[in-house]
C-alpha cells in the first residue's frame, strides 16, 4: 500500500508537469485553432534561459522567472512573425500547423548549434533537497515544491481567465474571434497573451523536468510533445480544466504502467489512452468545442 | 554520366524512397485525410520484408510484396477505427496508432526489439524504386482523370457537399488511406533493402517532419506537386550538405517557413496559379495573331499542369 501511495505521488507529480505543458498548448489551440508543434522548443529555450541566469549567480526564483520571460518573448516573436501572418493569408488549417513544425525545427537546430549538441548538467544548488515523511511515505521536498508551485500557478491561471478583463477577453476570442472583435476586443492582444503565457508555462515545466533529471539538452523537449498532445486530446482540446485532468491522468497512468507492467510500455499507455478517448469520446473528458466527427 | 550515377547512387535511391513517403502523405491528403501515420506504415513494411527475408529465407521481391500487403491490411484496420474522425482529430488518431505500432515493434521479441534487424539482403536497384514511383504516378493520373478522382477531390473540398451528392465519403477516404499505407510500406520495404539495417528508432519524428514538409510544399491539388517539391527540396538539401547537418537543417527549416508564409497552399497555391497565368499570357502575346480576343484568356485550370 505504501508503495502504491508512493507511486501515486510520483504520478501526480509527473502529471502536474504534463499539465503545465498541456495548458500552454490548449490555450493556443483554443484561441488560434493552431496545434503548436514548437511548444517543446519554447520549453527547452526557456529552460536554457533559466540555466544561463543560474550560472550567472542569480537566485533560483529570479532565474526561473527570467527563464519564463525568455520563453514568453520567444513565443510572442513566433506568433507575430509566423503564426498570425499565416492565419491572415490562408484559410487552410494545416498550413500554420506545418509552419510551427518548421519553427520548432529551426529553434531546435539553433539551440543544438549553440550547445554543440551536448547534454549539459542542470545546476541544482539552491533547489530544495531531502525528503519529508508523511505517514509511511517519503516525499522528496523537490517534488512537493513542484506540486505546490503547479497548484498555485493553476489557481492563478483560473483566476486570470475567469475574473480579469484580459482573461475574459481571451476566452471570448476563443469562442468566436469575429463576435468578440465586434464587441471591441483586441484579438491581436489576446493572441499575443495566449502565446506569452503558453511560453512562460512551458519554461516553468521545463525547469521542473530538468531539475529532477539534473540534465538538459537541446532535444529534451521532443519526446514530451507527443505526451502533451495525448494529454490535451484526453482532456478535451481547448479546455483548460481538461488539460490539467489529461496531464494528471497521463502522469499517473505512465508511472503506474512502468511500476506494475513494464517500463517500455509507459509511452504506449498514453497513446492507447488517447486513441480510446478519440474513438469513444472525441470531445475529450471535459469538452470545450464540438469535435469535428463527421 | 555512369560515373556520376555510381557516385550518387545512394543519394538518388534515398531521394526516391523519400519521394515515395511524400506521395503516401499526399494520397491521404488528397482525400482530406491528414495522415501522420505514414512513418508507422513505413516501419511495418520494412520490418515485414526484413523478417521474412532474413529469418525465413524468402526471396526479396516476395518480401517487398508481403510488406505492401501487410501495410495495406493494417491501414484498413486502422482506417476502420480512425476514419470516423476528421480534421486535426483524425491527424492525431493516425499519429497515435503509428506511434503505438512503433512502440509495439520495439517491445516484442520477434522483431529483435530495440536492436533492430541486421544483414538484410541488399538487392534493390534504382530501377526498381524508379519503376515503383512511375507505376504509382500512372495509377494516380488514371485515378485523377476518373470519376474516382473527382469524388476524392469533392470529399476533400467539402465533406457535406460530397455526402449530399451521394458520394460515400468514408469509403473514398478509406480507399485513399489504404493506398497511402501501401505506398508507405513499399517505401519502408525498399528502405530496408537499401540500408540493410533497420531499427525502431529510425522511424522517428524527424523523418515525419521532413516528409510532411515536402508534401505541404507540394500542395494537395495534383500528384506532380509533391513530386516537384520533393525533387527541389532534396536537391537543396544535398546542395547544402557540405555545410554540415546543423546548418543544413537550419536552412531547411527557414526555407519551409518562408515558403509557407509566401504561398501557404504550397505549389498548388492560387498565387502560383496567378503568376503562371500571367507568365503564359505575357510570353505568348508576341506569337498571337490578330487583335487580342477578350474572352480568350481561359480561367486557370484547377490542375497544376
Amino acid at each position: 500500500m505504501a508503495e502504491f501511495l508512493q507511486q501515486l505521488i510520483n504520478g501526480i507529480s509527473l502529471g502536474s508537469v504534463y499539465a503545465l505543458l498541456a495548458l500552454g498548448v490548449t490555450l493556443v489551440w483554443g484561441v488560434l485553432d493552431v496545434l503548436n508543434f514548437a511548444h517543446a522548443q519554447f520549453m527547452t529555450w526557456g529552460t536554457f534561459g533559466t540555466v544561463l541566469f543560474l550560472n550567472r549567480g542569480y537566485s533560483v526564483i529570479v532565474s526561473v522567472l527570467l527563464g519564463m520571460l525568455v520563453a514568453a518573448v520567444l513565443a510572442i516573436v513566433v506568433e507575430e512573425a509566423v503564426v498570425s501572418p499565416l492565419r491572415r493569408r490562408s484559410s487552410d488549417l494545416f498550413a500554420p500547423v506545418v509552419a510551427t513544425i518548421g519553427v520548432g525545427f529551426i529553434l531546435e537546430t539553433a539551440l543544438k548549434m549553440r550547445t554543440d549538441g551536448e547534454l549539459r548538467p542542470f545546476p541544482r544548488t539552491g533547489f530544495p533537497t531531502g525528503s519529508i515523511a508523511i505517514g509511511n511515505v517519503n516525499v522528496p521536498k523537490l517534488q512537493l515544491v513542484v506540486l505546490i508551485t503547479t497548484i498555485v500557478v493553476m489557481v492563478l491561471l483560473g483566476l486570470w481567465l475567469g475574473r480579469t478583463r484580459n482573461g475574459r477577453e481571451l476566452r471570448a476570442v476563443a469562442y468566436s474571434r469575429e463576435i468578440s472583435e465586434l464587441l471591441g476586443v483586441n484579438a491581436r492582444v489576446s493572441f499575443m497573451t495566449a502565446f506569452a503565457v503558453s511560453g512562460a508555462l512551458a519554461a516553468l515545466a521545463g525547469t521542473f523536468v530538468s531539475v529532477q533529471t539534473s540534465l538538459i539538452s537541446y532535444s529534451s523537449g521532443g519526446p514530451l510533445l507527443l505526451v502533451i498532445f495525448a494529454a490535451i486530446v484526453i482532456g478535451g482540446m481547448g479546455s483548460v480544466p481538461g488539460a490539467v485532468l489529461g496531464g494528471l491522468v497521463l502522469g499517473v497512468s505512465q508511472v503506474m504502467t512502468s511500476a506494475y507492467v513494464s517500463s517500455e510500455l509507459a509511452d504506449a499507455a498514453s497513446f492507447i489512452l488517447m486513441l480510446l478517448v478519440l474513438l469513444i469520446r472525441p470531445t475529450g473528458l471535459i469538452p470545450q468545442k464540438a469535435a469535428s466527427r463527421a | 554520366m555512369l560515373d556520376w550515377f555510381q557516385l550518387h547512387r545512394f543519394i538518388i535511391d534515398t531521394a526516391l524512397i523519400t519521394t515515395l513517403i511524400t506521395m503516401s502523405i499526399f494520397i491521404a491528403f488528397n482525400a482530406g485525410v491528414m495522415s501522420l501515420g505514414s512513418v508507422g506504415f513505413m516501419a511495418v513494411g520494412g520490418y515485414t520484408t526484413a523478417i521474412l527475408t532474413t529469418k525465413h529465407g524468402w526471396p526479396v521481391p516476395f518480401g517487398i510484396v508481403s510488406g505492401i500487403v501487410v501495410g495495406g491490411v493494417l491501414a484498413f484496420l486502422f482506417g476502420l477505427a480512425v476514419l470516423r474522425l476528421s480534421g486535426i482529430y483524425l491527424a492525431l488518431g493516425t499519429f497515435a496508432l503509428a506511434q503505438a505500432t512503433i512502440i509495439f515493434i520495439q517491445a516484442v521479441d520477434f522483431t529483435n526489439g530495440v536492436h533492430g534487424v541486421i544483414r538484410i539482403p541488399r538487392r534493390v536497384t534504382t530501377v526498381a524504386s524508379l519503376g515503383g514511383l512511375l507505376v504509382l504516378v500512372v495509377v494516380l493520373q488514371l485515378i485523377r482523370k476518373s470519376h474516382y478522382g473527382r469524388a476524392l477531390r469533392t470529399v476533400r473540398l467539402d465533406n457535406v457537399v460530397a455526402l449530399g451528392l451521394g458520394i460515400n465519403a468514408r469509403r473514398y477516404q478509406m480507399f485513399a488511406f489504404v493506398l497511402s499505407g501501401m505506398v508507405a510500406s513499399f517505401a519502408g520495404a525498399l528502405e530496408a533493402h537499401e540500408s540493410t539495417v533497420i531499427s525502431p528508432s529510425q522511424y522517428n519524428f524527424t523523418l515525419l517532419t521532413i516528409a510532411l514538409t515536402y508534401a505541404m510544399v507540394g500542395g494537395v491539388e495534383h500528384w506532380a506537386g509533391p513530386l516537384v517539391s520533393a525533387g527541389l527540396l532534396i536537391t537543396f538539401r544535398e546542395w547544402t550538405r557540405s555545410s554540415g547537418t546543423d546548418k543544413q537543417n537550419l536552412a531547411f527549416g527557414i526555407l519551409l517557413v518562408v515558403v509557407l508564409l509566401v504561398i501557404p497552399g504550397g505549389l498548388a497555391d492560387k498565387r502560383i496559379k496567378q503568376v503562371r497565368t500571367w507568365l503564359w499570357r505575357t510570353l505568348s502575346t508576341p506569337f498571337r495573331r490578330g487583335p487580342e480576343p477578350h474572352a480568350a484568356v481561359p480561367e486557370p485550370d484547377s490542375s497544376l499542369v
